[in-house]
């Protein structure tokens, strides 16, 4: 078979009201960027799961408005996508279906949605797509593909057993940074987080080994290139990341990740990621105030318990040489409108060297939205869900 | 923005985030709190790689 891997996970601007009235501001420009120009690793990742038998080609739909014709000639059309992207993920969907190709869909927002994937998608993956991608395949060559793919209820991926993502396939050079996954999940279950939770409830690390191996892949594709790890918080498991970080050390990287704010407890650690080449962490601060802060992550209040400890946490972390990002969320029911102050005045008197702002946004799948869809305060909700009837 | 926020009114929240965004992302703000960080590791002997910076890809 002759397989399309299309990616499309770049930023939309939902409001063009706003972008007009100065979202269009350098900061948010560059982040926007970085984030667009990552290859899609979910993608190269089932391409090292195909048999060599079956020929594959990735290509990326930045803006389907700009993107011109697309590439045809699949017999299987394999497309990743994110929530800001689905309904032009469906329009492509539509077309190569329309073509006669067996289009499949997966990820996190298909995953919790898999209804609607389902009228534009010949096949729908739920869950962690490695586990049923050689069944999909073998069944898609064998003309007998099924609606939906889902592992056994229990059943997660064992990261050990992750191939090296076939990075072969880009346009290596045209990409500022490239991915690694060194861990899925999170220990913390913040409301609102979409991630990486949604596909699997517990905290799995890659080994050291292999990751150094995909980073040293990379590298043979592209010297000096920046890696960023693309995990929801890495570092959660402290002996094994220390491991992993003397292993970098000898590797000669710079890279990127995101974490939480207890990194800054352990000197030793931010030691390492200073002697390993980590250049920046980006965390998840989403109000610099306790009431912003508080009922945020459900388990034990996380993000409130440590808000008072933010800003000595950023001095830590900065004062060793790595930039935090740090990333606000706006609209946080604690917060009232003081909050803009507040953030400003945190940024400030922090030096924080990038800083992230976002609108809450209620992702289907999350308990946010569960919530509020039950206090009647979605303005639209997702198709197949209601007030009485949650995701 | 696809909800109703407890603690002030969607209109709000909209204005709040664009004036918000031009004061953090503002070249002068930005390049004085660079400046500042870069200032306090010279401070603490914290060697100041090239790189430093994210996305500096050009960089060794």
């Amino acid at each position: 078979m002759r397989i399309g891997l299309i990616a499309m996970s770049g930023i939309r601007a939902a409001d063009p009201e706003l972008m007009a009235l100065g979202l269009t501001l350098p900061g948010v420009v560059e982040r926007s960027r970085v984030v667009a120009s990552m290859p899609s690793l979910s993608l190269l990742t089932l391409a090292a799961l195909t048999p060599p038998e079956h020929e594959l080609a990735y290509h990326e739909i930045d803006d389907l408005r700009s993107a011109g014709e697309l590439p045809g000639g699949f017999d299987v059309v394999a497309i990743s996508t994110f929530t800001a992207q689905v309904a032009d993920a469906y329009r492509v969907a539509d077309h190569y279906r329309a073509q006669g190709a067996i289009v499949v869909m997966g990820g996190l927002h298909v995953t919790r949605l898999p209804d609607e994937a389902a009228a534009h998608a010949t096949t729908v993956i739920v869950g962690e797509g490695e586990l049923t991608w050689a069944d999909f395949i073998r069944d898609a060559a064998a003309g007998r593909a099924a609606a939906r793919y889902a592992p056994p209820a229990g059943t997660y991926f064992d990261l050990a057993s992750a191939p090296i993502p076939r990075y072969d396939l880009l346009d290596i050079h045209r990409y500022n940074r490239l991915t690694v996954q060194t861990s899925r999940g999170c220990p913390h279950r913040c409301d609102f987080c979409a991630s990486s939770i949604l596909l699997t409830p517990g905290y799995a690390v890659k080994p050291v080994e292999n990751v150094i191996a995909e980073i040293r892949r990379i590298r043979e594709l592209r010297p000096g290139a920046f890696i960023e790890f693309a995990d929801d918080n890495s570092f959660a498991t402290r002996g094994h990341y220390k491991r992993l970080l003397r292993a970098l050390a000898d590797e000669g990287v710079r890279w990127f990740t995101e974490a939480d704010v207890s990194i800054a407890d352990d000197p030793e650690l931010l030691d390492l990621l200073r002697e390993s080449g980590c250049r920046q962490v980006l965390i998840g601060l989403e109000s610099p105030t306790p009431a912003g802060t508080g009922g945020i992550e459900l388990r034990r209040n996380f993000k409130q318990l440590r808000q008072p400890d933010y800003a000595a946490a950023v001095r830590a972390i900065q004062g060793r040489g790595i930039t935090v990002n740090g990333c606000f969320i706006l609209g946080l029911d604690g917060d009232d409108e003081s909050v803009f102050d507040a953030i400003h005045d945190f940024i400030d008197r922090t030096d924080l060297f990038e800083a992230q702002l976002t609108v809450l946004t209620p992702f289907p799948g999350t308990p946010l939205y569960d919530r509020l869809l039950a206090e009647g305060r979605i303005l639209e909700p997702a198709p197949g869900t209601s007030a009485r009837c949650s995701t | 923005m696809n909800f109703i926020p407890r603690r002030m009114t969607p209109a709000a929240l909209r204005q709040g985030l664009i004036d918000l965004a031009r004061r953090v992302y503002e070249p002068g703000f930005v390049q004085a709190r660079r400046e500042r960080f870069f200032e306090t590791l010279q401070r603490n002997g914290v060697r100041r790689n090239r790189g430093l910076v994210a996305d500096d890809a050009s960089a060794a």
